[in-house]
């Protein structure tokens, strides 16, 4: 149950979230100019989904390359993109809500999962399970938060409803294996993956939905079990991610407006905007080494590369990179650091467009030390890029949408959050 | 002694039995080729594009990927800096995926073969009604005759449509049924017309052309 004052503190969250623009923190105003570049990235991404979504099963390939399977963490963002391409009149209303009920009709009936966890990689015509994939934790996490966000987008249709069903259907207990930490995944054949969200990373949304749960609850001691583990760079204090890389600081704050949040003394928007400032000057450290690291160009995260996917990523963390900048790392931190962020989108559409810009946005990855230039758009990367610059441009479209979720609403209570303007 | 009723000649209507011939061997033929061309594409075509040079490339490459992925999601310095761990990990997932794509050909074959399976037993089923059909509506027809003769009907006359089989019989049989109605209706005329005197001997005389088991 949740408490008149509970009810009233979120309510005075909403209040604080919508009576400013984001970018007021930060006493950044938009150039005209640079608002349509941003409008242009977003459709030119958004796009992506359109032409990479199975027209029959409504699940989204992970990549464009040829082949490549469908992902559910795609799909999530896929669904989250055909809301706003709705809220944006890129697509029509019945357009974009067809396009969801498709890829709701394919996660009620044909998608492999395990207790509500969809496998990682589906067989893009049939929902099958393929590549040997793991029922994955996070990757479920974020479809099912792109479920319930595209069905926010619809109010009163019969999609509300059916988010709910797919979400209340997952045994976030079970993930659990017993422990107070997530599994990363479960697999037929061996049983539960040996590793688990056990410090700061992507997982903070996986967290949220889990702990909102009412028909799979798991104990609220979760909240706390993960590890907050607190290093300094440059003098900044950040609770990191394992990798370093940018995304994890990304994907969950997506989502989840993280501005008015207290968690027992951590701001996770400021340690995103701190993680964020830390990787542009990670990479300033390393101009000498590589030549790609420039002035407007930084963004160490997990993409593609002239030796395969890596985690890339700047310290705290492993800091694994070679000259490699991810195109999205940059915008989807658009929020936590506008003006960093959008000299590095400028620099890298005018400089470098005609190499890495395409119609489906900014192609994956580049290294100019290797000459290597992706030629292939990553599903979520693309989702990332569509979902920040939507919060960005719309004054929190998204975050506004998400937070009015009751699992939302029940997670702040359970894990204590409060205002941290308190 | 009883003689054995033995069959001398098996072509006893060549016209007829070749028509049949014609007809099942055309039937066979056509399951046989919906049969194989079914097969070809239902295995022999899907494992033909499946390991088409383009598709494992592309399995190949995905493979490394999504071994990067995993690589990637939960970094391992031990796996990281050993090619050749790194190698085995591709190729146990390739393996794997190998062996999907197998399971799935079987299954994609299984479910043509039984929808084919399914629409060959509709058509022959079909075909059979339709063939035994050309024989069984004559027969019938013979019998309705048969029992219209045995009642005493001799105005009757059979009429068989244009492809059914025993066209034959049906001119033999009106032609029978035409004389038996001619030397009827000549006895009843004799018996309707003629003086009783004269009559008697001219019955007997029409009479004594017809065969009985009582002669």
């Amino acid at each position: 149950m949740i408490h008149r004052a509970q009810v009233a503190f979120i309510a005075f969250l909403f209040l604080l979230t919508n009576s400013f623009p984001i970018y007021a923190q930060e006493t950044f105003s938009l150039a005209n100019e640079d608002r349509v570049l941003l409008k242009k990235i977003e459709k030119d991404s958004f796009q992506y989904f359109l032409i990479h979504t199975d027209p029959e099963t409504g699940l989204t390939k992970d990549s464009s390359r040829s082949g490549a399977p469908a992902s559910i963490a795609a799909t999530g963002f896929a669904l989250a993109s055909f809301a706003i391409a709705s809220q944006n009149g890129w697509l029509s209303y019945r357009e974009a809500y067809q396009k969801i009920e498709r890829t709701f009709d394919t996660l009620e009936r044909k998608a492999a999962n395990e207790k509500g966890f969809f496998y990682h990689f589906l067989d893009p015509k049939t929902g099958k399970r393929i590549w040997n994939s793991e029922a994955s934790s996070i990757d479920t996490a974020l479809l099912i938060a792109g479920a319930l966000l595209a069905a926010s987008y619809f109010k009163g249709t019969p999609l509300e409803n059916r988010a709910r069903k797919l979400y209340e259907r997952v045994d976030w207990n079970w993930m659990r294996n017993g422990t107070l930490l997530f599994c990363h995944g479960w697999k037929p054949e061996h049983g539960f993956l040996p590793y688990y969200w056990d410090m700061y990373a992507e997982h903070l949304i996986l967290q949220a939905l889990a702990l909102g749960s009412e028909t799979h609850p798991v104990p609220k001691e979760m909240w706390r079990e993960w590890k907050r583990d607190i290093d300094s760079y440059n003098g900044n204090e950040i609770v990191y991610s394992y990798t370093g890389s940018l995304f994890t600081y990304q994907y969950s704050h997506a989502f989840i407006d993280f501005r008015n949040l207290n968690d027992q003394g951590i701001d996770y928007f400021n340690n995103s905007k701190k993680a964020t400032i830390t990787n542009q000057e990670f990479c300033a450290l390393h101009q000498n080494e590589y030549q790609t690291y420039q002035k407007n160009i930084w963004g160490l995260s997990a993409c593609l590369g002239p030796d395969g996917y890596k985690a890339y990523g700047a310290e705290p963390g492993i800091g694994l990179h070679d000259g490699t900048i991810a195109s999205y790392a940059a915008i989807g931190s658009i929020v936590f650091t506008p003006v960093e962020s959008m000299s590095v989108i400028r620099t890298l559409y005018e400089r470098y467009g005609q190499q890495l810009y395409g119609d489906l946005g900014f192609k994956d990855a580049f290294n100019l030390d290797r000459n290597w230039w992706a030629r292939e758009y990553l599903g979520i990367d693309q989702g990332i890029i569509v979902m920040m610059l939507e919060n960005f441009l719309n004054e929190g479209a998204v975050w506004k949408h998400f937070m009015k979720l009751l699992m939302i609403q029940r997670w702040i209570e359970r894990a204590e959050l409060t205002n941290k303007t308190v | 002694m009883k003689t054995k009723n033995r069959r001398k000649h098996f072509l006893v209507d060549k016209s007829l039995q070749f028509h049949y011939l014609l007809y099942i061997v055309a039937t066979l033929a056509i399951v046989a080729g919906v049969g194989m061309t079914g097969s070809y594409f239902g295995i022999w075509g899907s494992v033909v594009k499946t390991f088409s040079e383009e598709s494992l490339h592309e399995t190949m490459v995905t493979a490394a990927q999504i071994n990067e992925y995993e690589q990637a999601r939960r970094p391992s310095p031990k796996t990281t800096a050993l090619p050749s761990i790194r190698t085995y990990q591709e190729t146990s997932l390739l393996s794997e995926r190998q062996k999907e794509l197998i399971r799935e050909i079987m299954d994609e074959t299984n479910q043509k073969m039984l929808t084919l399976g399914a629409l060959l037993l509709i058509f022959i089923g079909w075909g059979s009604i339709f063939l035994t059909h050309k024989i069984a509506g004559p027969i019938f027809k013979f019998g309705q005759y048969f029992q219209e003769l045995a009642k005493g009907n001799l105005a009757l006359r059979i009429k068989l449509r244009k492809f059914d089989e025993a066209r034959n019989l049906e001119l033999r049989f009106n032609e029978m049924a035409a004389a038996l109605d001619a030397t009827v209706a000549k006895m009843k005329r004799i018996a309707r017309e003629m003086p009783r005197e004269t009559a008697l001997d001219e019955l007997k005389k029409e009479l004594s052309k017809i065969k009985t088991t009582s002669d």
